[in-house]
């Protein structure tokens, strides 16, 4: 590796280190620790959640995808995005806003109970945990490709730096250092661009020598018996139940959101997001298609972003690409450790301890990050050498998002759900979702499946059990909460 | 859900018109006071809504290119 890349890469680390000290000074108690004492500006927000969501399957895994498929693999950015984003920002945003509260299971645990409180925080935290070793794993093997670092040492460096500028920071240091390094992954993303673009014959030239050795692969929509993106699929499992439950429900990208300084700039920071997010596929999916088109000598799809990076860019801004590959790893370990800390302190054993104490909270909440990380980094060798365990893992993940995503629209929407109907329908959801998994369906009708029968379930469980009072939901339905606003806007 | 393996594409360009027609439509039903309650100020750029119906616009050139 060149000496410029090298400064360019200790500079980065000095730089977000530095951050994370200076913004801890901020930091005086749980809220200031988790939500960053409500201070959010919407550009740091907006851009904090596309550092939290292009992770480390994102960045090296839809390069590898777009390779295979083409540019069908920018719909988890598109139509499996943005949709569910303008519904975050519009109606999800400013109805936990107006909660007040802290979690996503902290909503679900007042619009129901308790116990679907604990049961969705700790489903969420076991996922987070895996995420953060996978996470953590990809970002040691980068080093040793690029540094020839042993793998350990990789986990352990990487580890102590997010986990100085995570501990000391809290939300505020975590969303300062996203921001940055979804700036670098940008500059990364379009110098690629423009140099692939200049090296291939210009926009023309590499569109038609594309076209001419993939023709599908500037199709947006796959055939419906397509074995990886089938456009039913996409439409109905994506877009329809996945995308929803990860914007709308998402702990990790939703708690910044609620860190916002009003409630404002937290639906704008979902809309100005929802922009960034439009132009990923430049970053994520395009150096697959440059490789395709370079006639990369790839043994893998997934190594088609390295390959980019090493026979594209010139020194120095290979070495920024690199930083872009690590900060985009380092913003999702940092929000899930935020996030899953948050959790365990107040929907598990808040909850379980029956109180909360924004003082102590603080010190528990930073405790359990740095367990959280420790865990991370102790099992990151072992999910990372076994990928096909993570990938079961993930699909275990997908047998929750149809059964929370109906809690979450019909609580929401209707006054008609009840505590009971909530948790027997969750209980039951995931019993089904896990019975059609094991029957060999798609992964992506799975969810759809299990979304509409939990619709179902709840509406009809919920006619033979106790509703909520009328006090408690009109702070936790939507349309209950705009007639309250309405009121008081003709007063 | 095997009757689906067989359904064209054109459905899926279809169905995304009408989603996104749908959207552009449907956020105009969000009451402007529910985001602008505590707005730094009423600026018209910061109606939110605004913001969505170009997000939708640059969705559909995006979906009419590569279709």
């Amino acid at each position: 590796m060149h000496p410029f890349d090298i400064a360019i890469i200790a500079g980065y680390l000095a730089a977000i280190v530095f951050m994370g000290f200076r913004l801890s000074q901020r930091v005086h108690d749980a809220r200031d620790y988790f939500l960053a004492g409500r201070s959010l500006t919407w550009i740091i927000i907006g851009l904090s959640i596309i550092g939290t969501n292009v992770s480390a399957e994102g960045y090296v895994g839809a390069s590898g995808g777009a390779y295979n498929s083409g540019i069908a693999q920018a719909n988890f950015e598109w139509i499996g995005a943005i949709p569910a984003m303008i519904l975050a920002s519009l109606v999800f945003i400013p109805l936990y806003w107006r909660s007040g509260v802290y979690s996503i299971p902290e909503y679900l645990g007042r619009r129901y109970n308790q116990p679907v409180r604990v049961l969705a925080a700790l489903i969420a935290s076991i996922f987070a945990i895996f995420a953060i070793g996978v996470s953590l794993w990809a970002i040691a093997l980068t080093l040793q490709s690029y540094l020839e670092w042993p793998i350990w040492v990789g986990i352990v460096v990487m580890g102590t730096v997010v986990g100085l500028y995570s501990i000391s920071g809290g939300l505020a240091a975590v969303a300062f250092t996203d921001a940055l390094q979804v700036v670098i992954m940008f500059l990364g993303g379009v110098a690629i661009v423009a140099l692939g673009i200049s090296d291939t014959g210009g926009i023309r030239g590499f569109a038609d020598t594309l076209i001419s050795e993939n023709p599908t692969h500037l199709h947006v929509y796959l055939p419906a018996d397509d074995g990886n993106f089938p456009w039913p699929g996409v439409i109905l499992g994506l877009a329809i139940v996945l995308s929803p439950a990860y914007w709308c429900g998402g702990q990790a990208i939703l708690q910044r959101t609620l860190g916002a300084r009003s409630q404002w700039d937290a639906s704008a920071s979902m809309m100005f997001a929802a922009f960034a997010k439009t132009l990923v596929p430049l970053l994520i999916v395009f150096p697959g298609l440059l490789a395709l088109v370079m006639h990369a000598d790839i043994e893998y799809p997934d190594m088609a972003l390295p390959w980019v990076v090493k026979n594209v860019l010139p020194p120095g801004l290979s070495g920024l690409m690199f930083v872009a590959i690590i900060a985009a790893l380092q913003s999702s370990i940092d929000s899930s450790i935020n996030s899953t800390a948050l959790m365990i302190t107040r929907d598990v054993r808040g909850v379980i301890r029956g109180r909360v104490d924004p003082v102590e909270d603080l010190k528990t909440g930073r405790i359990l990050t740095l367990v959280v990380l420790l865990i991370g980094m102790a099992i990151a060798p072992f999910v990372g050498e076994m990928g096909g365990i993570y990938v079961f893992i993930q699909s275990l993940l997908s047998l929750f998002q149809g059964p929370m995503l109906a809690l979450l629209v019909l609580g929401a929407f209707t006054r008609h759900a009840t505590p009971m109907a909530g948790l027997i329908t969750l209980v039951t959801g995931v019993l089904l979702s896990s019975l059609l998994m094991a029957s060999g369906m798609n992964m992506l009708y799975v969810a759809f499946s299990s979304f509409v029968y939990s619709l179902l379930a709840l509406w009809l469980f919920s006619f033979f059990s106790q509703r909520l009072p009328a006090g408690e939901l009109a702070q936790l339905v939507y349309q209950l909460q705009i007639r309250g606003d309405a009121r008081k806007e003709a007063d | 859900m095997e009757w689906l393996q067989s359904a064209p594409v054109w459905w899926a360009n279809g169905i995304t018109l009408v989603l996104f027609v749908a959207i552009a439509i449907g956020v105009f039903a969000v009451p402007k006071y529910v985001f602008m309650v505590d707005a730094p100020d009423q600026s018209r750029w910061r109606d939110v809504r605004f913001w969505a119906l170009t997000l939708v616009a640059v969705q559909l050139c995006i979906y009419a290119i590569f279709s």
